[in-house]
């Protein structure tokens, strides 16, 4: 017979193993094991690889900003954290000679913030500012000199044309509440001549072009308009991405349909656009002005946000055709409307006609509408090497544009975010630089063209012309809330560009519509005097036209608008040229010192 | 001797008629798929209001397919205390019964107790994608990377949602972790090779797409694919030389004849390119790149009512990009 104590303790430790076992195994199960992979590797590393130098650059551009006395940052008011569709488009900058010393000055645009209201807030402009050139990458802040500092909106761009003919160069600013237009009085003060001159139309408007549509010589003006935002349509904009509210699309809001004002003389505009064939409600950011199918009239090309581009063909009498999707200019190479922002018209392929530059939202392409002739364009931008590199940019200021004198179109783009809440999402961006080598390519060559190109900036409007009056194009670039930045071009110190500025007599003074062509070394360059272009931003309008190796051009043509043709044989690139309609060149008398 | 078996005897019936008893004969029943008795011993347990009862009898009611008696036993409950496993259990129910945004809720409210639990990730993570923002969505992915880091999926996944947003330098960083992970996984190198693609690494997505054409040779979409980035390139010959090769075995590959027909707009060659495009139609008539590209050959050609009428299909059947966001 088994004795009790010796079975008990045996049941009870038998219960109580398998108790613990029960228990052990059900905590396990509740509890949940992780995977029977153990740790082979840190967390998931999504630092971005660092960018390497796509190739060695002939561009050497020098950031001469801390000299040269200019300390202005454009603002655009986000620090009330409205997040309006306003504050993303950002400023331009005017690069024009507005006292004709010979050194060309700048204008920026204000920008404008928010206020509060007992209804909500207000839309409230800042300061322009104007600095006049002193040679020597030394501004002088003139603003109120010249009576440019009464503050009138919320201003983002700005461009100049002589439009009462009388050799100073006039400015229009552009902004949220309309368009301005100051008449130069001999280069000593701007005034407002916006309601004498009749451009009352309100509506937010932001690039603008002169150009003599009708031929009478007098500078007409097209004005791109946005959409119909205002503070009391201001709704609360979130995405898929988060549920931050952030700037709303374009998409959200109404386009506005552009302006064009005819020039009928003595300092009156009238405003024509639909009878024109304005007609299209697009949502315009950018339009460049010139002669497009060479048939010695004016045409113009507008980017709209997210709507499709346009083309309005000049009729011959300054009535427009729309033909952007015939013309294969309206839509990408894939045929999305796109959000295309700034725009420019340049010989890229030196055929002779002007190919069509557009700068694009992130995850579309910057394009490159080739000329193919008789209205008729190929978009090549991906196939030239300066479209897949653009894809993940928001893109801003465009330029056609020759920085190292070699007599071919090199490309630069201004990149910048303006969604605050995208993850990992910074609004500065890498700025792009393409050298255009020879077969036609382009090469993205800014990370080894100086400091500037290899940070990142909240770029916008750029524009570029000779500010040290030495032969080749500089830049100035405007950022949001940052300062703007010049870079002084040190590419190539043994080329000197061709530098010519033109008048006009019979034809408009500014010698927009003005197509110059240049022969050297065996080439024909062909370069446009264009009306707009960019982005909000007005280039220098003397040309710098680069000849490569050669010392001088052999021959120089200039057909003007009104239909002269002017031939001028062996311009040495060593002296600055006036080349007057109907005369013959002079060294200009203006060239001023660096 | 018989006082103490005796003893033991009334022990172990009361033990059984405790309610930890109850429970283990409850959890017995279950494990014998005698689910009718394992329900009526847990009822009187949920009116006493028992945990594990409660927990028990939910997990069952949703193993019999009964969710909305899941929702009905714990939903009040949890207003009152916060029981995780009665988290985890409701939602499920929630999601057997297609309320998806309640789900999310529980899932997040059961993270916060464990915010380590792989299954619950799961499920929040997918939940989260769908209900909230993306970026939110790329927390619970990144979490979970870091707690299977030899698992793909996870920055597979992130890498997914970042190409949704447009961020292609984050994907193509999240698919090459999820490619060194098992670099034998051709969809994973094709994935990296379209986010370096539209980074604008173009030797880097042609180095993939190489390798994957070698897995697969003769697979169109990667063939294509390659093309567009030799013609990207500058590779024109080659991409042509590929596109070719493709159309001999597929001549009604539609994104090879598009492709093939812009190298000859490129070139000037409308003929070629509306041969080529109308081909590319005709086996695939709502593809709106193609028809797109045939308006403007249209046009370019004089043939201008044939050009409306492709770009009235175009706009009907694309989507338009028109919200970029």
């Amino acid at each position: 017979m088994a004795h009790p104590t010796r079975q008990s303790p045996r049941l009870l430790t038998w219960a109580a193993v398998t108790l613990l076992a029960v228990l052990g195994t059900s905590l396990a199960f509740w509890l949940g094991a992780p995977s029977g992979r153990g740790r082979t590797s840190g967390p998931l590393d999504l630092r971005p690889v660092p960018l390497q130098p796509a190739a060695p650059s002939p561009f050497s551009l020098r950031d001469m900003t801390a000299e040269s006395g200019i300390d202005f940052s454009y603002r655009n008011g986000e620090e009330a954290g409205r997040r309006t569709i306003l504050e993303s488009l950002g400023g331009g900058v005017a690069i024009f000679d507005y006292d004709g010393d010979g050194r060309p000055d700048l204008f920026f645009p204000g920008g404008g913030e928010f206020r509060k209201t007992a209804s909500g807030f207000e839309v409230v402009g800042r300061p322009d500012r104007l600095y006049r050139n002193l040679g020597g990458w030394r501004f002088r802040d003139i603003t109120a000199e010249v009576g440019l500092d009464q503050t009138t909106g919320y201003r983002h761009g700005a461009t100049v044309g002589d439009y009462d003919n009388d050799g100073d160069p006039d400015l229009l600013v552009t902004g949220y509440e309309g368009a301005t237009l100051y008449r130069n009085e001999a280069g000593r003060r701007f005034v407002d001549v916006t309601r004498d001159a009749g451009l009352v139309e309100p509506g937010w408007s932001t690039s603008a072009a002169w150009a003599d549509v009708d031929g009478d010589g007098r500078l007409d003006l097209y004005v791109t308009r946005y959409v119909d935002w205002s503070p009391r349509n201001h709704p609360p904009c979130s995405y898929r991405y988060s549920e931050e509210i952030d700037i709303c699309a374009p998409s959200v809001f109404d386009g506005l349909t552009d302006l064009l004002y005819r020039n009928e003389g003595g300092g009156r505009f009238r405003e024509v656009g639909r009878s024109a064939g304005i007609r299209e409600a697009g949502k315009g950011l950018g339009v460049v002005a010139c002669d497009i199918d060479g048939d010695r009239d004016i045409d113009f090309y507008v980017a709209n946000d997210t709507t499709p581009n346009l083309l309005y063909a000049n009729r011959g009498d300054g009535t427009f055709e729309e033909m952007g999707f015939a013309a294969g200019v309206a839509m990408s190479a894939e045929g999305i409307s796109t959000g295309s922002m700034g725009v420019e018209a340049g010989d890229a392929d030196g055929d002779g006609d002007l190919d069509l530059l557009v700068s694009n939202y992130e995850g579309e392409t910057n394009e490159l509408y080739r000329n193919d002739g008789g209205m008729s364009f190929t978009p090549i931008a991906m196939s030239v090497g300066l479209g897949a590199v653009s894809r993940p940019m928001v893109g801003w200021g465009a330029g056609l544009l020759d920085l190292d004198n070699d007599g071919r179109l090199d490309v630069f783009v201004a990149n910048g975010h303006l969604m605050h809440h995208l993850p990992r999402n910074p609004l500065a961006q890498r700025q792009l630089l393409f050298h255009q080598g020879e077969g036609g390519r382009f090469v993205d060559v800014g990370l080894g063209s100086g400091e500037y190109f290899a940070g990142l900036h909240p770029g916008r409007g750029n524009a570029a012309g000779d500010l040290d009056n030495d032969g080749d194009l500089d830049l100035v670039i405007v950022h949001q809330n940052q300062p703007v930045v010049l870079l002084r071009n040190d590419s190539v110190r043994a080329r000197l560009g061709l530098r010519l500025r033109l008048e006009g007599v019979a034809s408009n003074r500014s010698a927009i519509g003005a197509v110059v062509t240049v022969e050297a070394a065996g080439r024909t360059l062909t370069r446009p005097m264009l009306g707009g272009g960019g982005y909000l931003s007005q280039n220098d309008s003397r040309l710098v036209v680069g000849l490569g190796d050669g010392p001088a051009a052999e021959r120089v043509v200039v057909s003007w608008p009104d239909g002269q043709i002017d031939r001028y044989d062996r311009l040495d690139a060593a002296y600055p040229w006036l080349l007057r309609e109907g005369e013959g060149a002079v060294v200009d008398p203006r060239a001023g010192g660096r | 001797m018989a006082a103490a078996v005796l003893a033991m005897a009334a022990g172990a019936i009361g033990l059984s008629w405790s309610t930890p008893g109850r429970l283990w004969w409850a959890d017995r029943a279950l494990g014998w798929g005698r689910l009718d008795e394992a329900e009526a011993i847990l009822r009187p347990l949920v009116v006493e209001e028992d945990i594990g009862a409660i927990t028990r009898l939910a997990r069952l009611r949703l193993l019999r397919r009964k969710p909305h008696s899941v929702v009905r036993l714990l939903e009040t409950r949890l207003r009152s205390r916060t029981e995780p496993q009665w988290l985890e259990i409701l939602g499920e129910a929630d999601l057997a019964l297609g309320r998806t945004h309640e789900a999310w809720a529980v899932y997040r409210a059961f993270l916060e107790h464990r915010p380590d639990d792989i299954p619950a990730l799961i499920r929040y993570a997918e939940l989260t994608y769908r209900h909230a923002g993306l970026a939110q969505a790329l927390v619970p992915y990144q979490h979970l990377a870091e707690l299977q880091p030899g698992e793909l999926r996870w920055p597979r996944s992130v890498g997914q949602i970042y190409m949704e947003i447009d961020r292609y330098e984050l994907a193509a960083t999240a698919f090459r972790e999820a490619l060194r992970l098992n670099p034998s996984d051709g969809d994973v190198r094709f994935a990296l090779a379209e986010a370096e693609f539209l980074a604008g690494r173009l030797d880097d997505a042609r180095a993939h797409l190489d390798a994957v054409a070698r897995e697969r040779p003769g697979d169109p979409r990667i063939g294509t694919a390659l093309a567009e980035c030799l013609l990207a390139l500058g590779r024109t010959d080659e991409a042509v030389v590929g596109l070719e090769a493709i159309l001999a075995r597929e001549p009604g590959q539609a994104r090879a004849l598009r492709l093939r027909a812009e190298v000859h707009l490129q070139r000037r060659e409308l003929g070629r390119a509306l041969e080529l495009l109308e081909r590319a139609n005709a086996s695939d008539p709502q593809d709106w790149r193609v028809l797109y590209k045939l308006a403007q050959v249209y046009d370019r050609l004089g043939r201008h009512d044939e050009a409306r009428d492709a770009e009235f299909r175009m706009r009907e059947f694309q989507h338009e990009a028109s919200d970029r966001f």
